[in-house]
């Protein structure tokens, strides 16, 4: 099903949650709404449920108006974040009860039920906890109970509210694949709120890239990552280092030093340059003015990759670089060094554009 | 010093002992025939009470809400054996004559009624927000929820202190004996003024209430049992 919102605002109290959304979703999507704490991604999804109302705009379903209609006749299947399992009932039962309790006319038979059930508890690998209560269930075998709750009513939207947040690293990222090959197996068009960019980006067919009630972007996770709108999306995708300075003729000055910008050919006083740390190359001897000399205050390894944490020699600011082990290895470079820092991949926003 | 007078004493042992067998049936018989039935008609019919007010007051309009509000009001803000003679003595002088036993019924399920309603609505409102969305998001009404979801949450909430409730109003029923009913501490009253053995006579009845209550709680253990089933854990922790 397609989801179009239209122009949708809401405020809670003096608090304005929604400021004027309007998002297109093709039928089948796999989404993820990314987003900071307060941003109104969860706010969206409730009002997408019909678990919250909206103060002005409409939403379409398949190109039906269902702003006025209630949750129960939406056709939502909706994952809440701290599951929000049945206590009183057996894992079977949760699953069971959203067929159970439709009126007579479309109510499936008892066997037609439990086999629809069956296959549910096996998709999510839990046939052999049918008769456990939620309170004998982990945190990853509760949330696969709720994904199996809410396809039982054969959803024609699926919403998830930050459906692993509460979940180890490591079921985690278990569960996300699975959900990609549940997507791609079921085909049903999917929304999960997430704070967790990496999740975002490994999961998502497209990404809403959400700040203070607004829309800053929605792309594909690579057209977000290679590519951010504002200085917010680019931040919030990953780290980030920061260098400000004056543009000119397609590069960034800051005094002596000069980063090459060849795609920004305007001019402006004010420029502020975003580079990622592995877009940050260390160069142990000064070959032009393309570099920056830094001393190196930490260098952290985690796994196959290398955190360094550098302050800048003229202004004191920190830096932080990335490197494979390999290639820290071939640098000879210890805690304490003055190397040569190189912005490989600079992107440049002009703050007048941005301001608040 | 009484425990004293009664073993130096045989003549007055031997009494006593009389006393007892003789008396010890007219109480039970209050028991079984007034005290127990008053007991759990008037818990019966309080709970249907209590149940309506308490929704009345989480879901109800401002019209059913008030009336709720007032009813709990009323009832709570006075003494239980006046609302008693309120019903029995009072009523007669306006030309409504009601007999003890359903006097005792009216007043005593008033009274449930409205201190039970807000031990239901406290039930009610501890089952989490969630557990109503989730609900809706499955399609029920909000009656299902209410029914399927809510009522038997909130009911494992609710056992304990209702069943506090329920020997409580056990004990209240006693005061059913100021408007003739003659039930078990009736009865007591009537044996103690023909012996004048007050304190030999109602301490057997005491002792009678002490067991009914004995039994309740027991009985009590066991419904929460039933319903703690899924709160508990592998480990048998919560």
């Amino acid at each position: 099903m397609s989801i179009q919102v239209k122009n949708v605002s809401k405020s809670f109290g003096s608090f304005q949650a929604l400021k004027d959304i309007s998002v297109d979703i093709e039928s089948g999507e796999l989404i993820a709404l990314l987003g900071p704490s307060g941003s109104g991604k969860t706010t969206l999804l409730r009002i997408l449920a019909g678990l919250e109302g909206l103060d002005e705009g409409a939403i379409y379903f398949d190109g039906e108006n269902i702003t006025n209609v209630s949750p129960k006749e939406r056709k939502v299947g909706f994952v809440f974040q701290h599951y929000a399992l049945f206590r009183h009932m057996t894992v079977f039962e949760n699953v069971a009860y959203g067929l159970k309790v439709r009126p007579r006319k479309t109510r499936p038979s008892k066997q037609e039920i439990a086999k629809k059930v069956n296959e549910l508890l096996e998709l999510v690998k839990l046939q052999n906890f049918q008769d456990r209560y939620p309170s004998q269930l982990s945190g990853g075998q509760r949330q696969r109970v709720a994904l199996a709750r809410a396809l039982a009513v054969e959803p024609k939207v699926l919403l998830l509210d930050e459906p692993f947040g509460a979940l180890d690293a490591k079921v985690r990222k278990e569960l996300r694949r699975w959900l990609r090959q549940l997507h791609n197996e079921f085909h049903v068009t999917s929304i999960f709120v997430t704070h967790d960019q990496e999740e975002a980006l490994d999961v998502a067919d497209r990404i809403i890239v959400m700040n203070n009630g607004k829309i800053e972007q929605i792309g594909t996770p690579d057209e977000v990552y290679e590519n951010p709108k504002s200085p917010f999306v680019y931040d919030f995708l990953g780290n980030v280092n920061i260098f400000r300075g004056r543009l000119q003729n397609g590069k960034l000055r800051q005094g002596q030093f000069e980063i090459s910008a060849p795609n920004y050919l305007d001019s402006h006083d004010e420029a502020v340059g975003y580079v990622r740390p592995h877009d940050i190359q260390i160069e142990k001897e000064k070959v032009d003015n393309e570099t920056v000399a830094a001393k190196i205050t930490f260098i952290h390894i985690v796994g196959p990759t290398v955190q360094i944490e550098l302050k800048r020699e003229d202004n004191g600011e920190f830096l932080e670089a990335e490197l494979t082990k390999e290639h820290y290895k071939n640098l000879e470079i210890q805690k304490g060094d003055i190397v040569y820092v190189r912005p490989k991949q600079l992107k440049v926003f002009i703050p007048e554009d941005f301001s608040i | 010093m009484y425990l004293n007078s009664i073993f130096h004493n045989p003549e007055r042992l031997e009494r006593l002992i009389n006393i007892a067998s003789s008396s010890f049936v007219p109480l039970l018989e209050g028991a079984i025939t007034y005290t127990l039935p008053l007991t759990v008609i008037t818990f019966t019919i309080g709970l249907v009470i209590a149940f309506f007010t308490a929704l009345a007051r989480i879901f109800g309009n401002r019209f059913l809400r008030g009336i709720a509000q007032g009813y709990v009001s009323i009832i709570r803000g006075t003494p239980l054996l006046v609302q008693l003679f309120i019903i029995f003595y009072g009523l007669p002088t306006v030309g409504l004559t009601i007999s003890p036993f359903p006097s005792a019924i009216i007043g005593f399920s008033l009274n449930v009624g409205a201190y039970a309603s807000e031990i239901i609505r406290a039930a009610i409102l501890s089952i989490p927000k969630v557990q109503w969305e989730a609900a809706y998001s499955i399609g029920m009404t909000r009656s299902q929820a209410i029914r399927r979801i809510i009522l038997p949450q909130a009911t494992r909430v609710a056992i304990p202190p209702l069943s506090n409730s329920f020997i409580g109003l056990i004990k209240d029923t006693s005061l059913a004996s100021l408007i003739l009913v003659t039930e078990m501490f009736r009865r007591a009253q009537e044996i103690a003024a023909t012996n004048y053995e007050f304190l030999f006579v109602y301490s057997i009845a005491a002792f009678i209430y002490w067991v009914i209550c004995f039994i309740f709680s027991i009985i009590q253990g066991k419904i929460e049992g039933r319903l703690d089933r899924f709160v508990k854990t592998v480990g048998g922790v919560r």
